[in-house]
């Protein structure tokens, strides 16, 4: 939480990250193109780049949509997900370079207007005049909406549900760049290995998306059937005061917090900004304080403290024979609850 | 609301899964003959032309 912006708020964890991710990224198109003038030396350097910014735009994708399900199947990718905005935005500028080629190579010089050229040229009756490049011009206007947004000053102004909502539409740039590769690429290359990399990459993608979503779906119909149950989170003696201990209730993460000596609330372990983990967090102030960007939530209420309006779920709470019970039902995001107190710690 | 955008989005991949895996199959089923198939050893028409 802040009152004011900054372009990027620039960690040690960051900058590793970022500098990785361009010097993998570049080396990977120097080796491309390395390898590629040796084995085609009569392929121009402009088709060997936009091969080389295509392949790795798309498999810079398929990592960005793997990083989701896998950090929900094993922390360890957590780490990967924490700055997967600047993921994006590198796969958005490498598919852009990718489409600038693409165009000064093939639709420029003629008597039709470049972009709208992109649209004509493959217009006919049979499979391979599929409007490829229409799919791929959609897809990245997808992207480059998504780049633009990127930023926190979107998040907080077009409002968290808007800008989830917005950025879903990565999944359909996905299936857009799939049709792109499938009825382009795929159609002229001699190769079988590249299909079927793509088949496996959907294959892994769907799957891996619908495998988690169903193991979260017999979560949530379980919970839909117990949702005034109370279920155990943690041990009162497990707590310290002003530390926040992450649990789970049904599938939802949970911070519980024990603070001014005796009281124990729960609040919702996701944060409203980015879902940043808020039992990772600092208890600052009185607050629960989101370690990624510093977002803060009273642990009563789940509200963030005036001039702020940021506010998450809460959850009924209760001490029973020194056990912190969580009703699995959450309450409404700003929703005021007693604290339990625990006289015998 | 975690349970909201979880219904959100495996609603978006129970659709959008099939439909790009439809894609990619429909791709392949209709592109031209693998040119790879025929210039293997001993198959083809290659081989006939060199006999």
């Amino acid at each position: 939480m802040s009152v004011s912006y900054k372009s990027v708020g620039w960690n040690g964890f960051k900058k590793r990250y970022d500098l990785i991710l361009v010097i993998g990224v570049v080396l990977f198109l120097a080796i491309f193109m390395a390898v590629g003038i040796a084995i085609y030396p009569t392929v121009t350097a402009e088709i060997l780049l936009m091969r080389a910014t295509a392949i790795a735009a798309i498999t810079l994708l398929h990592i960005i949509l793997l990083i989701g399900p896998m950090a929900r199947l094993n922390p360890m990718w957590l780490p990967l997900l924490y700055n997967r905005r600047h993921l994006g935005v590198t796969m958005f500028l490498t598919a852009f370079l990718h489409a600038v080629l693409a165009i000064l190579t093939y639709h420029l010089g003629g008597s039709v207007n470049p972009i709208v050229s992109i649209f004509i040229t493959d217009a006919g009756a049979n499979m391979s005049a599929f409007p490829f490049q229409a799919f791929g011009f959609g897809a990245l206007m997808i992207l480059f909406v998504m780049a633009a947004t990127s930023h926190d000053f979107w998040l907080v102004n077009l409002t968290a549900p808007v800008w989830k909502t917005l950025h879903m539409g990565v999944y359909f740039a996905y299936v857009m760049l799939v049709a792109h590769v499938s009825f382009g690429f795929l159609q002229a290359e001699t190769s079988p290995v590249y299909a079927a990399l793509m088949g496996l990459g959907a294959l892994t993608i769907g799957g891996l998306h619908l495998r988690v979503g169903w193991g979260q779906k017999s979560l949530d119909e379980e919970l839909q059937d117990n949702s005034d149950e109370f279920v155990e989170v943690c041990k009162v003696s497990d707590l310290t005061e002003n530390i926040p201990l992450g649990a789970t209730v049904g599938e939802d993460r949970v911070a519980v917090i024990l603070y001014e000596g005796d009281k124990i609330s729960c609040v919702s372990g996701v944060c409203q900004h980015q879902n940043g983990p808020l039992a990772e967090g600092q208890f600052k102030y009185g607050c629960l304080t989101c370690p990624w960007h510093g977002y803060q939530y009273r642990p009563n209420d789940g509200a963030s403290p005036d001039p702020f309006t940021e506010k998450i779920p809460t959850f009924d709470i209760k001490i029973a024979d020194g056990r912190v019970l969580v009703k699995r039902k959450p309450n409404p995001a700003g929703t005021p609850v007693e604290p339990a107190t625990c006289n015998h710690r | 609301m975690q349970r909201y955008q979880r219904n959100r989005h495996r609603l978006a991949w129970l659709i959008l899964a099939p439909v790009a895996l439809a894609l990619l199959l429909i791709a392949l089923l209709n592109r031209p003959e693998w040119p790879v198939m025929d210039s293997l050893p001993g198959q083809g028409a290659s081989m006939e032309s060199k006999n």
